[in-house]
């Protein structure tokens, strides 16, 4: 079944339906959120509320874009939300995954490149929201400008001029 | 070396030059690029960089039940509108879900 017949199922309350849009996005709503926040636990929450604030909104969309562009929109605002009351709370949770078993590479030059990864992570996520959605969606996902623009809320030349900043400032901090 | 137009249409490019995911004439323009520009290739070895970073694993056991947890969590969440269960209440109308 194609995805839009699923999604009008799925509106009609064919959870069955939803369950099989739930499986179709889930890895790109995760790797989103995930990239975003350099968290995993937090990633997860994230994902699983988007999804539940997806079927609750799926009344409200129009495919006027893509289903996965309109899921990111959900997926940026739900990270928004939770790193703004993490940085209420004064908590600073960074996991980059930088312990990722790789045994083919020697002890010292292991420990290296973790550290390259953690820092590369941390950096990322230490970019303003624009720049770092931009970022984020352009090089892990390969999002056009336009969808980004329509995902961080801006036009597609300020979604382009996001991305050039925050690739400048990543430069300058990580080479 | 200054920012040119070319170093911004590059730039876009990078991350699809480096997943090796453009075409052969992007590829070479690409190249050629990079040959020349210390500025841009530093900013392709961020890209790349990032694009290397391991992704943050999600929790096995949490992943498994993904899908489930989200289905049985949406059973909560009614389909009728706001205004067809108030129409429902006023009028006496069927059960709203």
């Amino acid at each position: 079944m194609d995805e839009n017949a699923l999604i009008e199922r799925a509106r009609n309350g064919d959870r069955e339906a939803f369950g099989q849009l739930v499986r179709q996005h889930r890895d790109a709503v995760y790797r989103f959120a995930a990239r975003w926040l350099a968290d995993p636990d937090q990633a997860l929450d994230v994902a699983q509320d988007v999804f539940v604030r997806a079927y609750d909104g799926l009344k409200n969309y129009r495919g006027e874009s893509r289903f996965r562009t309109w899921l990111f929109s959900i997926t940026l605002n739900a990270s928004r939300s939770v790193a703004r009351r993490q940085k209420r709370r004064g908590e600073v949770r960074l996991d980059t995954g930088a312990d990722f078993p790789d045994f083919r590479t020697p002890p010292d030059a292991r420990a290296a490149r973790a550290d390259a990864f953690a820092r590369a992570a941390r950096e990322l996520a230490e970019l303003p929201e624009k720049q770092r959605g931009a970022v984020t969606l352009r090089i892990y996902e390969g999002l056009s400008f336009k969808e980004i623009g329509e995902i961080i809320g801006c036009s597609e030349g300020s979604a382009r001029v996001n991305y050039h900043h925050g690739i400048q400032k990543l430069r300058e901090t990580l080479t | 070396m200054t920012r040119t137009d070319e170093c911004n249409s590059i730039g876009e490019l990078i991350p699809e030059f480096l997943a090796g995911r453009v075409s052969q004439a992007d590829d070479r323009l690409v190249r050629k690029h990079l040959e020349t520009c210390a500025e841009c290739r530093n900013r392709a070895n961020a890209v790349s960089l990032l694009q290397q970073t391991p992704m943050p694993i999600p929790d096995p056991g949490r992943w498994e039940h993904f899908v489930e947890g989200v289905v049985d969590a949406t059973e909560e969440i009614p389909r009728v509108s706001f205004w067809r269960r108030i129409w429902e209440k006023l009028h006496g109308g069927g059960e709203s879900r």
